[in-house]
């Protein structure tokens, strides 16, 4: 999936917006970027239909530099919802190519630092400058049964389902703006700046979300990877509007294609910014369920994103009543 | 006995899933309202025409109380679930609940104390080990779904000298004073905005704001009252019987000190017992209200409550009656603040 591989964490989208408008630009009726830097797209319906947001952020959680030690080492900040456990000895990538290790004072992951394999702070000072972000560096793997563990499904491969849907939907009626949003994973802000210039009568938003299926925690949460698209109910952020949601698990399941509810206890998702713009938008959510999320392996089953490309298809391609 | 409170106590409203306590309100706005309309959050505003319509007044009381929502169904007919809204969970062990699509009664099942361990007896439950039991034999017998909502199945009843007990006192109480004060004619345009989901983050308010862009605001609530044994003088927060409480400051506001101070001249002027909510903390609608539409003159009165967000609260009818009758009088005033 090499979508998931290109550089863009919160506040710095510039590639991945470059790369999701090459895909789309020979599909969609108007593309533009907005102050926010959110990539809106729109392909036009045939006229009697709505005005319907597909958001899918295109962020990715990274780190930023704060400050160049003396002997060459990088101290950083997170930029969304990195956990400092999981950082320590892996490898991070920043915009130039250059590649450091992040490695901890302690055991506690508590005082964390990057080594570039720079000789002093003005060698470092060359190759990254105070402010420089940076991604997870690993590579992406294809596990057994058509299970793919990479960097950033979250939410790559919800960019993937919506740029899928836009390449597929037959026949809309809808004028559907296609907003692959930024700065989603530092508290939806790019969504919430979309969401008001479109001002739509619906709105979905395609992220990842967890699943209650690995033998850690989180036993109680029903989803399952590979049972199918998630339809969501609730996350930390929302409650999706019940029209919508039964709207969407309508379509599913009049087009037979594998479901299941979510309800995620945490996170938050642009389906939130979307509501709440103005005076109250009707939105849901299409999740793709993710193992690990927020680590270097999250794990998707490629299954999962078939159901959600063609419920989203689907999708647009109704009526949309509510 | 309020025929009216009792029954929007009792009802399930839980965040999200106010459609019952709407349809209920509705109804009983119907003759006094000029317009109604629902939104797409499924706030409810009730629009009542003023004699004089110079000025936009928002009348805000939220009718979501919090709950919980079905997060998974074990193979052997259990309830696993989220908290909506601030939950204290070692007030709901062994309480009655309601699955409120159904009707379906439960209860939140605990280890009899003969199985439990001295650590078990010693620590406090978590979320993650509270289970809802509806007397199933397996998943399928349950008739619940994911998704579907569990509220407190609570009886409202007279209480003691002049109380009242029940669940959601906190809004329902705020829900009853704004159907019995649209039952007045005012001057100005005022609409009486029912609220969703301002238990799980006053997510509703803003959007009633927006759509009616007020010149001023008056939530009412129910705010904790702490005046119970061991509490120090002066630590009560707010006390039983001692009249509405005004809030100056909470976690999400600073209330428009112009209007706190017309508030408080108000309940001079016609004798009515006032307090102050003596500690900043808790959010109400206020704070989405307060900074909405490029900032709005917002206040708060609460009805004092104990044992707020659990099964049972207590409250004054006299306090009931006087956050009414100021805010009553503050909106038949001129000056608002």
């Amino acid at each position: 999936m090499e979508i998931a591989g290109v550089f863009g964490p919160a506040g710095d989208e510039g590639l991945i917006r470059e790369y999701i408008t090459e895909k789309i630009k020979d599909i969609a009726d108007e593309i533009r970027v907005d102050a926010m830097g959110n990539l809106i797209a729109l392909k036009k319906g045939s006229g009697e239909g709505k005005r319907v947001m597909v958001a899918a952020h295109m962020d990715s959680i990274g780190i930023m530099v704060t400050n160049v030690e003396k002997e060459g080492y990088l101290r950083f900040a997170t930029i969304g919802g990195v956990n400092p456990q999981v950082l320590v000895n892996q490898k991070v990538m920043f915009k130039n190519g250059i590649i450091g290790v992040v490695t901890s004072e302690d055991k506690n992951a508590s005082s964390l630092y990057i080594d570039i394999g720079a000789i002093d702070d003005a060698d470092a000072k060359n190759m990254v400058s105070f402010g420089d972000y940076g991604v997870y560096y690993a590579p992406s793997a294809e596990l057994a049964n058509d299970v793919i563990a990479s960097p950033y499904m979250d939410n790559r491969v919800s960019c993937l389902v919506a740029i899928e849907a836009l390449k597929r939907m037959k026949n809309v009626k809808h004028d559907v703006y296609f907003v692959f949003t930024t700065q989603e994973e530092v508290g939806l802000r790019g969504a919430k700046a979309a969401a008001y210039s479109v001002m739509p009568d619906i709105g979905i938003a395609v992220d990842v979300t967890g699943t209650g299926d690995n033998l850690s925690t989180n036993k109680h949460m029903a989803v399952r990877m590979g049972a199918g698209a998630a339809i969501k109910i609730k996350d930390g952020s929302v409650l999706c509007h019940p029209k919508v949601k039964a709207m969407i698990e309508n379509i599913a399941r009049e087009n037979e294609i594998p479901y299941q509810l979510e309800i995620l206890e945490y996170g938050g998702t642009d389906t939130s910014a979307i509501q709440l713009t103005g005076a109250g938008i009707p939105a849901g959510a299409i999740s793709i369920p993710a193992r690990y999320i927020h680590s270097m392996s999250e794990t998707v089953s490629l299954s999962d994103v078939e159901a959600c490309i063609t419920l989203l298809t689907k999708t647009l391609e109704s009526d949309m009543v509510l | 006995m309020d025929d009216l409170l009792k029954k929007l106590s009792e009802i399930a409203g839980v965040s999200g899933d106010e459609g019952r306590v709407r349809d209920l309100i509705k109804e009983e706005a119907k003759p006094y309202a000029t317009d109604m309309v629902t939104d797409a959050m499924g706030n409810l505003i009730v629009y009542k025409k003023g004699t004089v319509g110079a000025k936009k007044g928002l009348i805000a009381a939220h009718m979501d109380e919090v709950g919980f929502i079905v997060k998974s169904i074990s193979d052997d007919g259990f309830i696993r679930f989220d908290s909506m809204g601030g939950v204290d969970t070692r007030t709901v062990l062994s309480q009655r609940v309601k699955v409120t699509h159904s009707d379906i009664k439960g209860i939140f099942g605990i280890k009899a104390i003969h199985l439990q361990g001295w650590d078990e007896r010693n620590n406090l439950l978590g979320i993650g080990s509270l289970y809802v039991d509806v007397g199933a034999k397996n998943k399928d017998e349950t008739g619940v779904k994911i998704g579907d909502y569990i509220a407190f199945d609570t009886e409202f009843k007279d209480f003691g000298e002049g109380l009242m007990k029940g669940k959601a006192l906190d809004d329902r109480l705020g829900c009853a004073n704004l159907l019995y004060l649209m039952r007045n004619e005012y001057e100005d345009d005022l609409y009486f905005c029912f609220t969703v989901q301002e238990e799980i983050g006053t997510r509703g308010a803003s959007l009633c704001a927006n759509r009616v862009k007020p010149d001023y605001a008056l939530i009412l609530e129910g705010t904790f009252a702490y005046d119970v044994p061991d509490v120090p003088c002066g630590k009560e927060v707010t006390r039983l019987g001692c009249g509405p409480a005004i809030t100056v400051a909470d976690n999400t506001v600073i209330c428009h000190k112009g209007l706190v101070n017309r508030l408080i001249e108000v309940a001079e002027e016609n004798n009515i017992p006032h307090q102050f909510k003596g500690l900043i903390a808790g959010g109400t609608d206020a704070g989405a209200i307060r900074t909405a539409v490029g900032g709005v003159p917002a206040g708060v009165i609460s009805v004092p409550c104990r044992y707020l967000h659990s099964p049972v609260s207590v409250a004054s009818w006299a306090d009931f009656e006087n956050v009414r009758k100021l805010a009553y009088a503050w909106l038949t005033t001129d000056e608002k603040f």
